[in-house]
């Protein structure tokens, strides 16, 4: 029988314990938070249907979009169980630096027929839109489930 | 000749071993082969043989730039005419970092595909149809799945995955993508090539549509990380039409030939082993990180303990930018534009419903949701606050010493395509998203770097990630893992009989 007569010492298994520390880790290091943690799902009441629908000017089309909608409110609940006290918004990493302005005039022009070329209804330099203020999203979805 | 790099090609033109309107020729007829991969929505055949016919005078007049004809920008459908869904638009302008790249004497090929406005993981959800990763048709896959050509085939990733798949199938020696939350270097891993998401601020966004306007970056493809230098080096500075660029620390990119990485200090964040992080990724990772070793660089494990919650950040920020950036496609002044005129509001909406599908759809509407008054403390507010401890998590890993770190690129190779969208976009965003945020999270400089092929014969690759404005630096490391890791060209495996095949297939 071939077995190692060597017996480790402490500065060996200090090493070696070491290596474990130092590399790439073995395991995967979190999981996901647990359901258990998180408030209660939200509930989207049909009202609030028909406000979103308005503000995005989207229907939600099926009962699918509403699905989709409750899991990704439920991904996003994650947030909630980090500790963000004393921690100010981060709304651009070029925050600690003065960016460049420059003056408020036109750099080019010029070119407002090829700008009107992209548009479907033109009259003249017009954009044509149809009569405004009559909103067709409330309820539409709502109404059919 | 399809094969070389940038740098290689340039001096092939210049000791005119070939003539620019002959190398374009030949990108042509390779497009036309691979046109079942779908990584191309237009292809410019026109433009592209006059621009290189232009670029050949200059060759005659000795006056040729470095990229001369040699780089073929695949200026993407992002960049020019931006993933505008189904309506037609012809951009009146080019976006600041094609411009630079025609101002160098490049050939644009084509207008490449990806997920609609960017929203996706995997090229699945555009409206061109999905992108083919090249390697599903590389000998090494193909020998180990036999004949089933058409349904198995893998994804080139996303959301840029067709400008990936067109540097992998030697269509375009470069091509630009987006980066907002991995865009570039998913792709890029996936389908093996070099891909690198410059600092936020170093490269204009002019002409790019905004995702989230915080994040997004032009990001860069190439077939080698010399490439890729002199490609940023070009296109970086100062734009006075984006406000957040900023002046490049330096303005040469030529990179050192023998870096000493001894001077190195290499992090490994431990949270980037996440869950479903695959066993042969785990093996890349830990052997590129014994090189560094071996070779005297000093390897730390570090900790970055917001990594888990960076996802989730994203996804918040990003519904509530898109929320906002997605109200300018009403029809009126460009794209599509439903028929529908009963009212403004009801052309509006039908305008936005015929033309967005159900991923742009849903993270408009998730956004709306999380900027609602009641909400936008609870989500919106928290996530900003987040994404600074996710910043500060990298500052202070880099403060402490750390010159780089080195982590996966994705959990795993691509997935098949009939595997892939099994689940849901925002499921899959989650999941291919989860190494690459970070960077866009806090503005930092990333590049993956392809490492070797898996067991079933598709690319692996990694990232390394840099403090903000080191790019060059981070560039030098990435330089020194690819001379020594070996990873095969995808020329060595490209065997005609399966494109051949595959075309007959699509034929029927």
């Amino acid at each position: 029988v071939l077995y190692s007569q060597h017996k480790p010492c402490i500065a060996e298994i200090w090493i070696s314990l070491m290596k474990v520390q130092m590399g790439v880790p073995k395991f995967p290091t979190w999981e996901p938070v647990p359901e258990d943690q998180l408030p209660p799902s939200a509930q989207i009441p049909a009202d609030l249907v028909d406000k979103l629908e308005r503000l995005a000017l989207l229907d939600f089309r099926t009962k699918q979009g509403l699905v989709c909608l409750e899991k990704a409110i439920r991904h996003a609940d994650q947030l909630l169980v980090v500790d963000t006290s004393a921690v100010e918004p981060m709304d651009s990493v070029l925050e600690d630096r003065a960016l460049n302005l420059r003056d408020d005039t036109a750099m080019e022009g010029d070119c407002a027929e090829e700008l009107l070329r992209l548009s479907k209804n033109i009259v003249e330099e017009y954009f044509v839109a149809p009569p405004g203020k009559i909103f067709p999203l409330s309820g539409r979805f709502s109404a059919s489930h | 000749m399809l094969n070389l790099t940038v740098r290689e090609v340039s001096l092939a033109l210049r000791e005119g071993r070939i003539s620019p309107t002959e190398l374009c020729r030949k990108c042509l007829n390779r497009i036309k082969k691979t046109r079942h991969l779908n990584a191309y929505i237009t292809v410019t055949e026109e433009s592209a043989l006059k621009q290189a016919q232009e670029a050949e005078t200059r060759l005659l007049r000795g006056v040729c730039g470095p990229l001369s004809v040699s780089s073929r920008t695949t200026s993407a459908q992002k960049i020019l005419r931006q993933h505008v869904p189904p309506g037609y638009y012809f951009p009146p302008y080019n976006a600041t970092v094609v411009q630079k790249l025609f101002d160098q004497g490049a050939v644009l090929m084509g207008k490449t595909n990806m997920d609609e406005f960017a929203m996706g993981a995997g090229s699945t959800d555009g409206a061109f149809g999905p992108v083919r990763n090249p390697w599903s048709y590389a000998t090494p896959y193909r020998e180990q799945r036999g004949a089933a050509l058409d349904s198995d085939w893998v994804i080139a990733g996303g959301s840029s995955g067709g400008s990936a798949s067109a540097v992998a199938s030697l269509t375009s020696y470069l091509a630009l993508g987006s980066d907002t939350g991995g865009s570039t270097r998913n792709p890029g891993a996936l389908c093996g090539v070099v891909a690198l998401k410059p600092s936020y601020g170093l490269l204009s966004r002019h002409g790019l549509i905004p995702l989230v306007n915080s994040m997004d970056v032009p990001g860069i493809m190439t077939r080698s990380i010399s490439d890729a230098a002199m490609v940023l080096g070009i296109l970086q500075g100062v734009d006075a039409r984006d406000s957040t660029t900023v002046r490049a620390p330096s303005s040469l990119m030529e990179l050192p030939e023998d870096f000493d990485v001894k001077t190195i200090c290499l992090g490994i964040p431990e949270e980037y082993h996440a869950p479903g992080l695959s066993a042969e990724t785990v093996a890349q990772w830990h052997r590129v990180a014994d090189m560094f070793e071996m070779a005297g660089a000093r390897v730390e494990r570090v900790s970055l303990p917001h990594t888990q919650y960076s996802i989730v950040c994203y996804h918040v920020l990003c519904c509530a930018e898109v929320a906002s950036n997605m109200a300018r496609f009403d029809g009126l002044e460009y794209g599509h534009c439903s028929a529908v005129d009963s009212s403004t509001e009801a052309m509006y909406a039908s305008t936005r419903h015929e033309g967005f599908n159900d991923v742009v759809r849903g993270r408009i509407l998730s956004g709306n949701y999380f900027l609602l008054k009641q909400n936008y403390l609870r989500y919106f507010l928290k996530a900003q606050k987040v994404r600074r401890l996710i910043a500060q998590d990298f500052k202070r890993v880099f403060s402490s010493g750390v010159d780089v770190l080195l982590t996966p690129t994705t959990l795993a190779d691509a997935t098949s395509y009939s595997d892939f969208t099994q689940e849901d976009n925002r499921t899959r965003s989650t999941q291919e998203d989860v190494f690459t945020q970070p960077a866009n999270m806090a503005g930092l400089p990333a590049v993956s770097v392809p490492t070797t092929l898996s067991g079933r014969g598709l690319p692996i690759g990694l990232q390394l990630i840099g403090p903000t404005f080191q790019d060059k630096k981070l560039l030098s490391v990435a330089q020194w893992i690819e001379q020594r890791v070996g990873f095969p060209p995808i020329s060595d495996h490209v065997d005609d009989t399966y494109m051949t095949k595959s075309e007959q297939t699509s034929a029927l």
